[in-house]
């Protein structure tokens, strides 16, 4: 228990500030072709109900030159940000998130005017290499045909 | 036939209308809801002549929550200068029962709400408004026109607070001035809305 608590508090750690969408675009491994950004907070209910699929989605292609990456705007709200941060990190670890994840520590509405969306969450758009949108979803996404997009959306981008 | 199809894109194309985000500029809908905290019922007539707030929230948003107090404060403030303040909860409480009538109750009384704390059972009223989470607010004139819609503030955090968005526009409203930023984005939780019988 003492080591998964150790392992809960380094995980925190690793829990990457960003402070903008520029800087998450970037955070991307150079050979994701395609490149996943969920944004998503625990307080939201079906956030929190569509990151399993997100999961499964990111699991299954794992390999393929695909990347999800998780946005966590846990930080909008007023409170400590070690403790939201570390809330974050055990709902990761409790749901075996294993895509990366980012805690956002930005405005809010400069991410929503970065990535073009209302402010509604849960939303994940999906960009190219050179940081293009390719794809968008808003609301919860449907994990066969977010899968079979993104399966389309690689097809079309060689190594 | 063709008449049946052309009703059904009809209604289609309305139903999206009624779904989009009310405009500033827009008749706002009326409404007769329930206060959960008397069982009263509370009318809303745009067009009344007063300057209306019209808030959607709820009970179980942390994000919501984090805007409560200020909300109502102005509510308080602004009711002294004749701005009437509607709370609405468009959740569907059938599927969480924090939205309950009997929760709401207990939320406004414990928080000593200045403004009535409306059930919006079915959602019609969000439907209406084309409200998106929680909190969002639409301001209306004695007109019954929207003059300000989005976010109370830019941020939950009012350390960081830039743009008081409710509070210059009301102010502006009360001055006869034009309001610098009519339309901001409402930053939440989604509404929950009561899937549509």
């Amino acid at each position: 228990m003492s080591l998964f608590l150790a392992l809960l508090v380094t995980a925190s750690a690793n829990l990457a500030e960003v402070h903008s969408g520029d800087e998450v675009l970037r955070a991307f491994r150079s050979d994701a072709r395609v490149r996943v950004v969920n944004i998503w907070a625990t307080w939201c209910v079906p956030c929190v109900a569509e990151m399993p699929q997100l999961e499964a989605v990111s699991t299954s292609m794992r390999g393929d030159g695909v990347e999800f990456i998780g946005v966590s705007l846990d930080d909008a709200i007023p409170g400590d940000r070690a403790e939201r941060k570390h809330l974050v990190t055990r709902f990761l670890a409790g749901r075996r998130i294993r895509f990366r994840n980012l805690y956002y520590v930005g405005r809010t509405g400069a991410l929503a005017d970065r990535f073009r969306f209302d402010g509604t969450i849960p939303i994940t758009l999906v960009f190219d290499r050179s940081g293009r949108e390719l794809f968008r979803n808003e609301g919860v996404i449907d994990a066969v045909k977010f899968r079979r997009k993104l399966e389309d959306l690689i097809k079309r981008r060689p190594r | 036939m063709k008449r049946l199809l052309l009703a059904l894109v009809v209604l289609f194309v309305a139903a999206v209308v009624i779904a989009e985000e009310l405009a500033v500029g827009a008749k706002a809908p009326g409404f007769a809801l329930t206060n959960a905290v008397d069982g009263k019922t509370v009318q809303f007539a745009p067009g009344d002549g007063k300057l209306s707030v019209v808030v959607f929230t709820c009970n179980q948003c942390p994000y919501a929550k984090a805007f409560e107090d200020r909300i109502v404060a102005l509510g308080r403030a602004y009711a002294k200068r004749g701005v009437t303040f509607y709370a609405i909860d468009s959740n569907d409480d059938a599927a969480y029962s924090i939205e309950s009538a009997a929760e709401m109750k207990s939320r406004a009384q414990s928080k000593n709400y200045p403004f009535p704390y409306l059930k919006d059972g079915d959602s019609h009223i969000a439907r209406a408004y084309g409200a998106r989470v929680t909190p969002h607010i639409f301001v209306v004139d004695g007109k019954g026109v929207v003059r300000y819609r989005g976010y109370v503030d830019d941020s939950a955090k009012t350390d960081e607070r830039q743009h008081a968005g409710l509070h210059d526009a009301l102010e502006s409203l009360l001055a006869n001035k034009d309001i610098a930023v009519t339309a901001t984005k409402a930053f939440g939780c989604t509404i929950k809305f009561k899937p549509a019988a």
